[in-house]
């Protein structure tokens, strides 16, 4: 072969070489930039699902709360139907008990028994529930004192209980012995006092002289505190509240204390986002439920302490709570 | 002064009662009729011949008892019939105290039913005494539901709070009324109409709370 020819046969594979690679990357390119589309149009597509999935929840909270906040109306409105149902019939009975100086309750029901008095229903939340006390215990003594034949006593089980508790000042401790499944045992309850606008003192059918002989008698339903803080005004109801556990209580320098996550509007109340309540009015909330029950206890225009912590620093709000007629929390 | 379900039941009868208290009742209202019926059935009852139960009637009864293969016996049929016959009496004559604004004694509450009584008696006393043992008997299975619901939410609305304690209050308030009733002899019909709002009211406790239930914890 010549030398003319060699370099023309190298020149021609050198051709068909780099026609070759240049097919090749050019071939390569193609696949990256699918395969790089593929990727986007998966990543768009899980953007997507993740989008519809985060509307579909969105929609289903928003169903959520609102069935929730049907459901509490609906519990409102029958709470107060049924009192309205019960008014005359608890103004009958509320004529019946008078109970000279009973301040504290057990948050239970009873009846009498052979035994002493069964427990037919535990308050939910109340004293007794808290102290363990089930629907089918049995009272058998207070404080000591039997139930039944108490000093040949001709009294019946409620009647010795109601007597004890008469010395039984809210808070105090009185220890209930009690038959579960038959077998003896002691619980303590930590009393409570009758809830805010449940009981007036009146001298309906006492001696109406006060001290000792002052008689508490049931309020029959009314316009009383409870129910205006139940079903009428209430600013506290737009608050969000969560309890504090030790682990969250490090970012706002207490242990205890209920977080507010949304403030109430009002700001006569002065909280805001953020804050811990510690203490209402001297009392510390351990739950929501308990910072509501606290409040309840003040009136439209009563002052009140609130002791937080804010910005990791104590601080106490001096409120006067609003006369209600305004806004309708 | 009011006539108590004893001295009711003391006159039904026959039994020896202070002269006082029967002239109250036979001057009440509807009362000296009823009185008179009794009085006359009772003369009637006392005019039969004397009934001597026939010799080895025992023996007979067992005889019998024993070849019956259904475990009910015939007797049962009969004590179940006395049985419903003295609650309808005593229904009436609880029915009749009431009316005349009977104040009954503390105890075992009886169970009446003022409107139907007296015209549907035998139909109508056994149903009305479940429907007051179905209340207290709901209400227990609400509370242990209530103990049942699991965990609960951390963040709480105020509203949702103020709707559990005003809930919880008023079962509170009911319970107390209950218990006083033990001690001082609550009417029939109050305590029913006490347990019905109780379990109304647990029962929207317990819708409220499961509302307040962590999804995840069901």
């Amino acid at each position: 072969m010549s030398n003319a020819r060699l370099i023309a046969w190298s020149a021609l594979a050198s051709l068909a070489f780099a026609n070759g690679a240049a097919f090749a990357q050019d071939s390569s390119s193609q696949d990256r930039l699918a395969e790089n589309a593929r990727r986007e149009a998966e990543v768009a597509r899980t953007q997507a699902r993740r989008e519809a999935e985060e509307a579909r929840r969105a929609s289903l909270q928003e169903e959520l709360d609102r069935a929730r906040d049907e459901m509490e109306q609906a519990a409102q409105e029958v709470a107060r139907l049924s009192a309205e149902y019960a008014g005359p019939i608890v103004k009958d009975v509320a004529k019946n008990f008078r109970y000279a100086g009973q301040r504290a309750m057990l948050g239970l029901n009873i009846t009498d028994t052979d035994q002493g008095a069964r427990v037919n229903g535990v308050s939910p939340n109340g004293p007794a529930a808290q102290a363990g006390l089930k629907v089918g215990d049995t009272i058998v003594s207070i404080d000591g004192a039997n139930l039944v034949g108490e000093g040949g006593s001709k009294q019946s089980p409620s009647e010795v209980l109601l007597a004890q508790m008469r010395n039984v000042d809210a808070g105090k401790e009185v220890k209930l012995g009690i038959l579960r499944d038959g077998k003896p045992q002691q619980v303590t309850v930590t009393t409570r006092e009758f809830a805010p606008g449940q009981l007036f003192v009146t001298p309906f059918g006492c001696n109406g002289k006060g001290g000792e002989d002052s008689c508490f008698s049931f309020a029959a339903p009314g316009p009383n505190t409870w129910q205006r803080f139940f079903v009428g005004y209430n600013p506290w109801r737009q608050m969000q509240l969560v309890t504090l556990t030790p682990e969250l209580g490090t970012y706002f320098g207490t242990n205890t204390g209920l977080l507010v996550v949304r403030a109430p509007s009002a700001t006569a109340l002065g909280l805001r986002d953020g804050d811990v309540i510690l203490d209402i009015g001297g009392r510390a909330p351990s739950s929501p439920e308990h910072a509501l029950r606290i409040l309840a206890s003040f009136e439209p225009g009563e002052k009140l302490k609130i002791a937080i912590m804010r910005k990791q620093r104590r601080e106490t709000l001096d409120i006067t709570l609003p006369a209600g007629d305004t806004e309708n929390g | 002064m009011h006539s108590r379900t004893e001295d009711l039941l003391t006159i039904r009868d026959g039994e020896p009662i202070d002269a006082a208290v029967l002239e109250r009742v036979r001057s009440a209202p509807g009362f000296a009729a009823e009185l008179e019926r009794l009085e006359e059935m009772r003369r009637r009852l006392a005019d039969l011949p004397p009934l001597e139960a026939p010799a080895e009637i025992w023996d007979r009864v067992l005889a019998v008892g024993n070849a019956q293969e259904s475990p009910r016996r015939p007797w049962v049929h009969w004590l179940a019939r006395c049985a419903l016959a003295a609650a309808v009496a005593g229904a009436a004559v609880a029915y009749l105290g009431r009316s005349a604004d009977v104040v009954p004694p503390s105890g075992p509450p009886v169970v009446t039913t003022p409107a139907t009584i007296v015209t549907h008696a035998p139909e109508v006393a056994p149903v009305v005494a479940a429907s007051y043992i179905q209340l207290v008997e709901e209400s227990e299975r609400l509370e242990r539901m209530l103990a049942d619901i699991p965990y609960q939410r951390p963040m709480m609305s105020g509203r949702t709070a103020s709707t559990i304690v005003g809930l919880e209050d008023r079962i509170a308030f009911i319970d107390e009324q209950l218990t006083y009733g033990a001690a001082s002899g609550l009417q029939m019909p109050e305590q029913r109409a006490l347990w019905s709002e109780r379990v109304d009211l647990m029962n929207a406790l317990v819708y409220v709370r499961l509302g307040q239930a962590e999804p995840g914890g069901f």
